[in-house]
């Protein structure tokens, strides 16, 4: 009795003591810990157009803000972040087939592993993983309601006959990561390897002036390029001066024209497939901030303008929030948690693509290559893919792909090379980056928080206590002096740099002439081209003049002056997307027409004063009909044609497959250095075998005049820009112009703005249902900002209250 | 550990204890911010009526009663002796102690959540718990002076041992 006693003793004492512990754990869970006064006052609501507001109390968490905002792009863009995650994450073949292998295969060879996606954001600051946790949850909640409610499954996913899955910090980070890249100068661009294949070209076909041309063709600097910071500021001077090794001792190595054609075509061939599907974005921007000592008020004003592509929905919509201790509205990026370009009641901002060199490619010895890991790569309607991912100390190898250790024989026509990437490595911190900038309280903080933005970008600012400034972001590590227009390895043993060692930082503020601006050209004197991305070769012409020229030029400017500069400057057009290359050319071609031996003919005559009395833009017709007007101007027609011939017969003898690629705008360049007095000469005399180039312009207008025959030329011509959905194709389009994607134009009194416009193409919702008989059926604000975009007319955004 | 029969006073004082943290919530806590009160308890919620009437204390007193209650009633159940109960409240100490800090780090936590937890109640609230919780230093030194106070009771509730139990 006593035994049976004992163990009831035991028995209950052993269950009471599980009973207690369990309410322990119950009791701590139960009560959500200690969070005594958080309660969530985070709402959404949206203006006429779709636009939404996320409005609550700073002592909202941060996860419960970016819950909103997760919720309300799920609902606009859940189609589009699909596209945009799987382009990422190396998962669109899944769904896509073949056609889309090679970008899953590229993203995953120069992607983070999942290892390093999960350190990363167990290294972000608490706050940090708290936006990226509630921007996910709010996508989350999204799909559960569509689980719930099947009608409200996007087109595009009953389509494919597929259900979205959960969104992970990993989704964000990804595609976060290669958003970055997509707007970086370098980061997928080859330019390295495209300038040793002309170098080889140029020697194989002139042995003894081929270096020069290499020289003329990939000038290094050049001082007279227009810069965002005027007046011969030079905050870091490349050490490139006089003769470069290359044509000191020109060296010979192994031919990988091959090569560097194939990976071009490669590129070229996932850029078309993700155009396919609206996941390809367009690089370039605009963008112009005025001291109040320029504006008819005195207020400091900046407008943006990121031209991003004109994608179906669009790449771009724009949002509010105020919450959680941040005050900031502006143009969003469906998946990434943040306002990327946006105003504040205390500054404002812009971002246009800069040009830090960021990338350099290795060539590599087999005895550097480790195996990181293994992918499987899904692909509909054909067998998984098993791609193995290896890295050098530089980086990922980025040729062979894939690389095979028991297959690849050394060959000098195909050698093993790495990609590395200056920004490897703290492309996290851009979820802090956006956060600081969003929540800087002066020009200093905005300062330091651009020291986290893990791309370069040109930033243009304005504030309340009426400063301007700017700044180009991005990680340019200091390099040994050595030759960095071709990969490292091809012509001397390779040079190293450390990422953590920058070059100074490229910035200014409250200049002299009261205004900073740029389309894309160079930060300030001192600094090189960009040596990976060739259109990033600054030279006496480049289309950020058309800006310059009008700021420069006018005083008192107003609101509305500086927000239809937009559409002044998007009306001019060139074979460097805008601008006025006639400013450029006008008075050598004018004078070797004049000077000609033959004397000046009718027909030359006339098309000199054709030009002469050209406005400069290449919609006919004057300001009126910018905005809508179909005709090109003759005289813009006749100048496109004029200097397209004149660089045909300069360069004529550079018709060779390697040069196929070369950009009109560089070789302007160079003809422009062989015509301009001062500043950087060429080498060699690209007029060769003409006696001039005078001889060339004037045989060329005869030329070009012969073939446009009688005027009009440009009736009709002006051209437009189509909006096509991966699916159901053409759903909207517009006159062309060279206009941004996204636009903001904001004016700060002391304090904070007195004026906010903005645009941006389509609408802010990206949603098409499937209808009843499964015709696609497009959501109230699809095309909602098309009554203000198309004609550039902006809207009123509210401002920010007290 | 040894054992004896349980100790009714513990167990009673540490109820009670618990009940007051209880009160706290339902004064002090407006319905919607514990998973538990936005359930059954939101119905009873004396906020509106009383509102903030602990005041600076209402804010870390439940942190202070749960660690404090819970020591009671495990010491009670189990009837322990001075060794024991400083194991027990080492226990709950590290037990309060690990879940403030996996508010303060919570992605590390999260990692470990199974997803089976969702849909069971209470369990299911496991993943706001640190991922919407607020991490408080005063919590934490409430853990630690709700641990000495229990301590110093139960050395004052504690039964004396008989002769027979000192032989054993």
């Amino acid at each position: 009795m006593k035994k049976r006693d004992n163990l009831f003793f035991k028995v209950t004492t052993a269950v009471g003591l599980a009973c207690v512990i369990v309410l322990g754990f119950i009791t701590i869970i139960g009560t959500g810990g200690d969070d005594n006064d958080r309660q969530s006052t985070v709402e959404i609501t949206r203006d006429g157009r779709g636009v939404w507001f996320i409005t609550g109390y700073d002592e909202d968490n941060l996860y419960d803000v970016f819950d909103a905002m997760g919720y309300a792009v799920a609902t606009d863009r859940l189609w589009q972040a699909e596209t945009f995650r799987r382009a990422a994450t190396g998962r669109l073949a899944e769904i896509f087939g073949p056609d889309q292998l090679e970008q899953d295969v590229l993203v995953r060879i120069t992607g983070y592993s999942d290892q390093e996606l999960e350190d990363g954001f167990d290294a972000l600051d608490e706050e940090v993983q708290d936006v990226i946790n509630g921007y996910v949850a709010g996508f989350n909640r999204r799909i559960a309601e569509i689980r719930d409610y099947r009608s409200l499954l996007p087109f595009e996913f009953a389509a494919l006959g597929f259900m979205p899955e959960d969104w992970t910090y990993k989704d964000v980070l990804a595609w976060a990561t290669l958003m970055m890249r997509n707007f970086d100068v370098e980061a997928q661009k080859m330019g390295q390897l495209d300038n040793a294949a002309l170098y080889q070209g140029l020697m194989t076909l002139y042995p003894t002036t081929g270096a020069i041309m290499f020289e003329d063709l990939r000038w290094i600097n050049d001082p007279d390029a227009l810069t965002y910071i005027p007046g011969g500021v030079k905050l870091f001077e490349s050490r490139e001066k006089g003769l470069s090794p290359l044509m000191e001792n020109p060296p010979s190595f192994p031919d990988v024209s091959g090569l560097a054609k194939s990976m071009a075509e490669m590129r070229s061939r996932i850029d078309e497939n993700l155009k396919k599907i609206n996941a390809y974005v367009k690089m370039g921007s605009y963008a112009w901030t005025v001291a109040g000592s320029k504006t008819a008020d005195g207020n400091p004003i900046i407008y943006s303008g990121p031209q991003m592509g004109f994608t179906v929905p669009s790449v771009v919509g724009e949002g509010s929030i105020r919450a959680g201790g941040l005050n900031v509205s502006g143009m969003i990026i469906t998946g990434i948690p943040a306002i990327v370009i946006g105003r504040t009641p205390h500054h404002a901002w812009s971002m246009q693509v800069g040009h830090a060199h960021t990338v350099d490619y290795y060539f590599e010895d087999p005895s550097n290559v480790t195996l990181n890991r293994m992918e499987t790569i899904h692909v509909a309607g054909g067998d998984d893919v098993v791609l193995p991912v290896w890295r050098t100390v530089h980086g990922p190898v980025i040729n062979p792909i894939p690389y095979d250790p028991g297959t690849y024989v050394p060959n000098p026509l195909n050698p093993i090379i790495s990609w590395k990437y200056s920004h490897w490595g703290y492309e996290f911190e851009s979820m802090k980056a956006y956060l600081d900038i969003a929540r800087a309280t002066s020009m200093d903080e905005f300062g330091a928080a651009i020291e986290l933005v893990p791309l370069s970008q040109h930033f243009c600012y304005a504030d309340r206590d009426g400063n301007i400034a700017y700044w180009m972001s991005g990680r340019d590590p200091v390099r040994p002096y050595g030759e960095w227009r071709l990969p490292q390895g091809a012509v001397a043993p390779p040079l190293e740099w450390d990422s953590a060692v920058l070059i100074p930082r490229s910035t200014d503020r409250n200049n002299g002439q009261g205004y900073y601006c740029g389309w894309n050209n160079k930060t300030n004197e001192g600094y090189a081209n960009s040596y990976n991305n060739l259109s990033y070769f600054f030279g006496p012409f480049n289309r950020a003049h058309v800006v310059d020229d009008y700021l420069s030029a006018h005083n008192g400017l107003t609101f509305d002056d500086l927000r239809n500069l937009a559409l002044n400057i998007a009306t001019t057009d060139s074979f460097g997307d805008g601008g006025n290359p006639w400013k450029f050319a006008s008075n050598y071609f004018t004078a070797a027409v004049n000077t000609a031996p033959d004397a000046p003919n009718a027909d030359r005559s006339a098309a000199l004063a054709l030009l002469a009395a050209w406005d400069g833009h290449f919609v006919d017709g004057g300001n009126t009909e910018w905005a809508e007007g179909m005709d090109r101007a003759d005289a813009w027609v006749l100048m496109d044609a004029w200097i397209d011939e004149v660089l045909n017969l300069t360069f004529d003898e550079l018709d060779s497959p390697f040069l196929e690629e070369e950009k009109e705008i560089r070789l302007f360049n160079v003809l422009l250095h062989g015509l301009m007095p001062g500043g950087i000469e060429n080498n060699y005399d690209w007029y060769k075998p003409y006696n001039s180039y005078d001889e060339i312009i004037v045989e060329a207008l005869d030329n070009v005049l012969g073939d446009l025959g009688a005027r009009p030329w440009g009736n009709n011509e002006r051209g437009i820009i189509t909006f096509n959905h991966d699916m159901l194709r053409l759903v909207w389009e517009i006159p062309f112009s060279s206009r941004s994607t996204y636009a903001h134009c904001v004016e700060f009194g002391v304090t904070g703005p007195v004026g906010i416009e903005s645009m941006f193409p389509l609408g802010e919702s990206g949603t098409i249902l499937m209808g009843e008989i499964g015709a696609p059926v497009f959501d109230d604000n699809f095309f909602s900002m098309t009554p203000v975009y198309d004609d550039f007319s902006h809207r009123e955004f509210p401002l920010f209250k007290p | 550990m040894h054992s004896t029969k349980a100790n009714a006073l513990q167990i009673l004082i540490g109820i009670a204890t618990l009940l007051v943290g209880l009160l706290v919530y339902l004064i002090d806590r407006p319905p919607d911010t514990a998973y538990f009160l936005a359930g059954w308890a939101k119905d009873i919620s004396l906020h509106d009526k009383f509102p903030n009437m602990f005041g600076h204390i209402g804010s870390s007193f439940p942190a202070f009663a749960h660690v404090f209650s819970f020591i009671l009633i495990t010491a009670g159940i189990l009837g322990s002796r001075k060794r024991g109960c400083l194991f027990i409240c080492l226990f709950w100490l590290l037990i309060d102690g690990a879940f403030e800090m996996g508010q303060r780090y919570s992605s590390t936590p999260l990692k470990f959540i199974p997803s089976w937890f969702d849909g069971i109640p209470f369990l299911e609230n496991t993943a706001n718990f640190f991922r919407l919780g607020t991490f408080d230093y005063l919590d934490l030194i409430a853990f630690l002076l709700g641990t000495v106070f229990a301590y110093i009771i139960l050395t004052f509730t504690m039964e004396r041992r008989t002769g027979y139990e000192k032989k054993g």
